[in-house]
């Protein structure tokens, strides 16, 4: 057996029976570290692998970035016209390929399933390394002008929707009234990059689903279109930008010089990297996870420092005789390393499974906020970063340990009773300000993100949401069907919905909560200059909209049915609205125009403004009639309990079966969709406040009840000489108080230098609001530091002074 | 006539653990007169440690009364005894109890620092100088602990000890952890304190050192064994 290996089984040994600092110290840096290789292999994964693509470094996503001359007024977007003018540039790109989104009816299934379509140019797949299990991808023959009736399917839908079948390819399937050819199904390991909703079917881009208006117009720009491209290697990204600028902004301008808002106004071509569009927002985020990881692993790094310390001066008696046998310093740092080496070990195995839970979690709820969490696993990565965490900390517990023991005076003292280790003031100081600094700080941080998200939640939505469903229809029809027969079959939808016993009223509206339009030009009064404009939050409502979500009328009328029947020109306004057309008279009457000179007449005045999630900062509000081809309806029911989708269908079955069912929910399920993330936000900072405020307790009970135990000799002197249980409890706050004071100011210099450095990024959570928050997160953790101070004390102060003194002689 | 600084009326203690029930002191009487310099010996484990505890308000007793200058004293709360402790009684530890984190000076200062009626800082200074000076060690004022000899460190104890001019030293073995010439050295000291009024009461289970004191006291199994020369309380 060689030294390594007897070392290995005696620390073993020594470790089995001690279960109890095994296990809090395999559990602690385990759950702890688990976080943290999760956070950090997402932040590798998000921030630093590269895609999976070939050269993605030369993959973009285009944009055009209009700009006033004269404000600060700009935007980003891509409209339809531009996006073929930018694709006709060839000569800059290896790769160029352009996606517009859509949602298909697979009318050739029989379950008519609604799919996520992409129309796509031949490179798109291409571009992503699309490689097929069956078939091929769309060629030359499928591009742009071209009208080949072709599709590709996703992995998943060849799954889901064709049962495996070996022989798609060749085969028919219908979507929107035309028939494809399935051309390829992907492979499975296809990587689809998140540029909006996951693709389930490809179709050429020939059919996609853009209206007239809007292939024509270069003003407006569509989500649903979306250009990537792979730069020329001769080329450099800033070069390409330019030259697409120049190719494309006099064109822009010229086709938008009509737009008298646009007078101002030039346009230039953005490139951001795949790789960036991928980050997206979540930059943020991921330092804040590890901000949070890494808090939590310093404050379980203190309280097993303690736990250390606490373990090595019960072996001090030990040690004493190694030293006394001729043992040097590296050899009782070496005994120790193996201890820590075999601790450190099993806490990364419990790490490892922590972190695929974390990496579980991530996938399942939290896709949407990072885009490549499918990416993640337990990798090379993850295993290096496992390995360095596992030789540092056994290092450090190591150092920890032996500071603790006076190696000069030792063999001397070795043979006196009650000679332990002593905790060394400036370890128990560190220890110490180090817990006070990192709750502090955490704690603080957690509970303004908390406060912040609570404050969103809570935030009251501006109409009652009680019993009220939301329903979009979707057309099932391959047939084309007039507008005249749309309207017709939704109104007779709408009566037939109203007449069923559970339901009291019905809007043929879209949700309150599918928010409002965003009129950025702003609309015009009436004789105003044309400066004059008001930008607003437009949404269409129709007569029963206002009734239904109890929006309090505060002057004038609501929409009558004739004035929605008949399409008239008017508008509701909220009272903010009206507060900035005339601040002291009636605006009814009053005339908008949101474009020329076609104007709206004010007839009424809600009160208030709907408050919808991420659209709060829209304040000023305005209603148009709605159209009557809207599919989306609002209904108000009547019973405890919603009508079932069974009976929806039955009643639209009643009326057609042109419908189906595309959506079905409640508003109050909405709202919580909507504020998934706030949820979120809440539920993981109160889990980290709790943990951070357990392990930050823990920790400095853990250091002053060490050293309040190394110092057991000293307090019944003292008692035995007149102190009393007050002084001695004095004696200990003062003692602790500076590196309480000194974790304190450690953490105040933290947040400035958070508040700072990261500017305008954290300015909307620190407020001076959060002062009180911060004087309570203080009052916390001073009432944590007297309870850890006062508690290991009572053994002591409320006995007899000779159970303090006992084996002191 | 002479005045009882402490006085023990059938002091008893029992040690109980779940399974045993001990007796180490049993029904003990003493009276210790202002001026005396008594020694409690006896075997291992005979009870003089746990008396001494007792007469030091270190511990309290299972039975009996106490008496230290004529107050009654066997059921005084934790801090009223703190007060007692500090007013009346001086320690002297086997193991010197020093705080090595203090220097003489302070070590030497701490009882005035709980005092009552706590002195100005001319005062404290005054005190422990004079106090240094009867143990010959005022030129260590500033040194810690841990730089002294162990018959220093015993000095500096009795030092100490006497700084709140208590009415009894209390001393529990005090040559215990020292060599012999450094235990004669503090044997000395105390002897000359001694003289010159102060009145103590030392455990030693060494039989030279307790042949110093003039009144010798030996317990056995928890009881006193008579002597001539001993005050048994009425």
């Amino acid at each position: 057996m060689n030294l390594f290996t007897y070392q290995l089984k005696q620390a073993f040994l020594s470790l089995k029976k001690k279960p109890g600092f095994v296990f809090s110290v395999i559990s602690t840096m385990g759950i702890t570290l688990g976080a943290l290789l999760c956070v950090l292999t997402l932040a590798y994964v998000m921030l630093i692998k590269p895609l999976p693509y070939t050269d993605q470094e030369r993959i973009y996503k285009i944009e055009q970035a209009p700009f006033s001359t004269t404000s600060n007024n700009s935007f980003q977007g891509l409209s339809y016209p531009a996006a073929l003018e930018i694709y006709k540039q060839k000569q800059q790109f290896e790769r160029v390929a352009i996606s517009y989104y859509g949602e298909e009816v697979l009318t050739s299934s029989e379950s008519k399933p609604l799919l996520s379509t992409s129309y796509v140019t031949p490179d798109w797949l291409p571009l992503f390394n699309g490689n097929m299990l069956m078939g091929r991808t769309f060629e030359q023959r499928e591009s742009l002008n071209d009208f080949a009736p072709t599709a590709i399917l996703s992995h998943q839908t060849w799954q889901e929707y064709f049962d495996h079948d070996n022989d798609i390819v060749g085969k028919k399937i219908s979507v929107k009234g035309a028939t494809f050819t399935v051309i390829g199904v992907l492979s499975a390991d296809f990587y689809q990059p998140k540029l909006g909703r996951i693709t389930q079917l490809y179709l050429p881009w020939g059919y996609n689903t853009a209206s007239e208006s809007q292939k024509g117009h270069w003003g407006r720009f569509s989500r649903s279109l979306t250009m990537i491209a792979m730069i020329n290697i001769n080329f450099a990204k800033e070069q390409v930008e330019q030259s697409l600028t120049l190719a494309t902004d006099e064109l822009w301008q010229e086709k938008v010089s009509s737009m008298a808002y646009f007078a101002d106004w030039q346009s230039k071509v953005a490139m951001t990297s795949l790789k960036e569009v991928l980050i997206n927002k979540s930059r943020d985020s991921i330092y804040l996870l590890i901000a949070a990881a890494l808090g939590v692993v310093l404050i379980a790094l203190t309280n097993i420092s303690n736990l250390f310390i606490s373990h090595i001066t019960t072996q001090a008696s030990v040690i004493s005789v190694h030293i006394g046998l001729g043992a040097k310093k590296h050899h009782i740092g070496k005994l120790i390393l193996v201890e820590a080496l075999l601790m450190m070990t099993l806490a990364i195995g419990v790490a490892l499974a922590v972190t695929q839970l974390g990496f579980h979690i991530l996938q399942s709820y939290l896709a949407d906020v990072f885009s490549r969490s499918q990416e993640l696993s337990i990798d090379g990565i993850t295993y290096l970063l496992a390995f360095t965490f596992l030789i540092m900390l056994s290092v450090f517990y190591t150092k920890v340990s032996l500071s603790v023991f006076n190696f000069s005076q030792m063999p001397k003292n070795s043979g006196n009773k009650g000679v332990a280790g002593q905790v060394k003031s400036r370890v128990r100081y560190f220890l110490i300000a180090c817990q006070v600094s990192i709750a502090l700080t955490l704690i603080f941080l957690m509970l303004t993100i908390y406060k912040a998200a609570m404050t969103e939640i809570k935030t009251p939505l501006g109409f009652t949401s009680e019993k009220i469903m939301q329903l979009t229809l979707v057309s099932a029809t391959n047939e084309a069907i007039s507008d005249d027969e749309n309207k017709s079959m939704l109104a007779e939808i709408k009566r037939s919905l109203s007449l069923h016993a559970n339901i009291i009223a019905v809007s043929q509206s879209s949700s309150p909560l599918a928010g409002f339009r965003v009129f950025r030009r702003g609309l015009k009064y009436e004789g105003s200059t044309g400066e004059e404009r008001i930008v607003a939050g437009i949404k269409d409502a129709d007569a029963e909209y206002f009734s239904m979500l109890n929006l309090t009328l505060k002057e004038g009328e609501v929409f009558s049915k004739a004035m929605i029947a008949d399409d008239q020109a008017v508008m509701i306004v909220n009272d903010v609205m009206a507060k900035e057309i005339d601040a002291n008279g009636s605006v009814i009457g009053k005339r908008l125009s949101m474009r020329g000179d076609d104007y709206f007449t004010i007839v009424g005045v809600v009160e208030g403004a709907v408050k919808v999630p991420d659209q709060q900062s829209i304040v000023r509000q305005a209603y148009l009639p709605a159209e009557q081809l809207s599919k989306q309806f609002i209904f108000e029911y009547r019973s405890a309990q919603a009508p079932t989708k069974e009976v929806l269908l039955n009643i639209i079955n009643s009326v057609t079966s042109k419908f189906g069912v595309f959506e079905y929910e409640s508003v109050e399920n909405s709202q919580k969709s909507l504020l998934f993330s706030q949820y979120l936000t809440a539920y993981t900072t109160s889990i980290l406040t709790i943990i951070t405020v357990v392990l930050a307790s823990l920790g400095l009970y853990g250091v002053t009840h060490l050293s309040t135990q190394m110092r057991r000799f000293e307090i019944g002197t003292r008692m035995a000489i007149g102190a009393k249980g007050k002084d001695i409890i004095s004696m200990v706050i003062n003692d602790n108080a500076g590196a309480i004071l000194l974790g304190v100011g450690v953490s105040v210099l933290t947040l400035l230098a958070l508040y700072f450095g990261l500017g305008e990024r954290i300015t909307s959570y620190f407020t001076l609001a959060l002062i009180p928050l911060f004087i309570v997160t203080l009052a916390l953790i001073s009432l944590i530091s007297f309870l850890a101070c006062y508690l290991p004390l009572r053994q002591y102060i409320n006995k007899p002074v000779i159970h303090a003194l006992k084996g002191s002689e | 006539m002479s005045t009882a600084i402490l006085s023990l009326h059938n002091i008893g203690k029992i040690f109980e653990t779940e399974e045993l029930e001990t007796h180490a002191l049993k029904s003990i009487n003493l009276i210790i007169n202002k001026g005396d310099y008594v020694s409690i010996s006896g075997p291992s484990g005979c009870g003089k440690s746990t008396l001494l505890s007792i007469m030091g308000l270190l511990d309290v007793s299972s039975s009996g009364e106490y008496f230290i200058e004529g107050v009654n004293v066997t059921d005084l709360s934790l801090d009223d005894a703190a007060e007692v402790r500090n007013a009346k009684i001086g320690f002297i530890f086997q193991s010197f109890n020093l705080i090595d984190e203090l220097s003489v000076f302070d070590n030497v200062a701490l009882p005035l620092r709980y005092h009552a009626d706590k002195p100005n800082n001319a005062t404290i200074k005054k005190r422990v100088t004079e106090c240094l000076e009867k143990v010959a060690l005022s030129h260590r004022i500033s040194h810690k602990p841990n730089q002294l000899s162990g018959g220093q460190q015993q000095r500096v104890a009795i030092a100490r000890a006497l700084v709140a001019n208590p009415a009894v030293l209390l001393v529990d073995e005090p040559t215990g952890n020292l060599d012999s010439k450094s235990g004669d050295q503090v044997m000395d000291v105390l002897d000359q304190l001694n003289k010159a009024g102060t009145t103590i009461c030392m455990v030693t289970h060494d039989p030279r050192y307790a042949d110093m004191a003039r009144t010798k006291v030996q317990l056995l199994d928890g009881t006193i064994l008579q002597s001539p020369a001993i005050k048994i309380a009425s």
